[in-house]
């Protein structure tokens, strides 16, 4: 609440104005103000499906193709699986995941760090293809 | 909450007609899981003691709760493949 509201209100509490005289100067003090911030990263649109399409069209002019819709709570679920690989085979899976470039323990990973990495695949789109067929990733 | 797909609908299209349409109660199956789960429960324990020492209670605990999340996270999905006259379509409710 701001200083200006406070004060507002305290002059109604103690009948220095009426409570119609309050609402007036409030939303006098309501237009002056900034517009509201923008929304925090957790409050924004988190994807929920991945979809993936493609298509193309055949000799005849028929289109064909497929169309798939992934929850990405079944990615999650997946990620979570991991806990279920022996202790003992955990180092020999993180030693090629580092020979292949992929640095760090991915079996560490918790829970906030595997939801960050899904919202951060929310701008993820990938578009293929020509004037017969293509190919369509994105998240929504 | 979580919970396990309930439905499932299969659609087959031939020269643009719905040549089937199956509702698949998947639900209906439920309770003979639960039993089962519930039957199953006491095993874990034993696993626990079988696999101490060999760095594997952790997933012995956790298979069941994880396998359980991974089924219950295929709710949702759809597939379609095949043109408009033609084709499957598979949803999971």
């Amino acid at each position: 609440m701001t200083e200006e509201v406070k004060r507002v209100l305290e002059m109604v509490a103690v009948g220095k104005i009426t409570v119609d005289e309050g609402e007036r100067l409030l939303a006098a003090f309501g237009a002056g103000q900034s517009a509201p911030p923008p929304p925090a990263e957790a409050e924004r649109s988190v994807p929920r499906f991945l979809k993936m399409e493609a298509g193309s069209t055949d000799k005849n002019g028929k289109d064909e193709g497929f169309r798939m819709r992934v929850p990405l709570d079944l990615l999650r679920a997946g990620i979570k699986m991991r806990a279920l690989i022996p202790e003992t085979k955990r180092d020999k899976i993180n030693e090629k995941l580092r020979k292949k470039g992929i640095a760090g323990d991915v079996f560490e990973m918790s829970d906030d760090q595997i939801e960050t990495l899904i919202r951060s695949l929310g701008e993820l789109e990938i578009e293929a293809g020509d004037g017969e067929g293509g190919f369509r990733l994105y998240l929504e | 909450m979580i919970w396990p797909p309930s439905m499932v609908r299969v659609r087959i299209y031939e020269n643009g007609r719905r040549k089937l349409n199956l509702w698949l109660p998947v639900c209906v199956l439920w309770p003979p899981v639960i039993l089962i789960a519930l039957l199953l429960a006491p095993a874990p324990v034993a696993v626990l003691w079988l696999a101490a020492g060999k760095g594997r209670r952790r997933g012995a605990v956790m298979a069941g709760p994880l396998l359980f999340r991974l089924f219950c996270a295929i709710r949702g999905f759809y597939f379609e493949a095949g043109n408009p006259g033609n084709g499957i379509r598979m949803a999971v409710y």
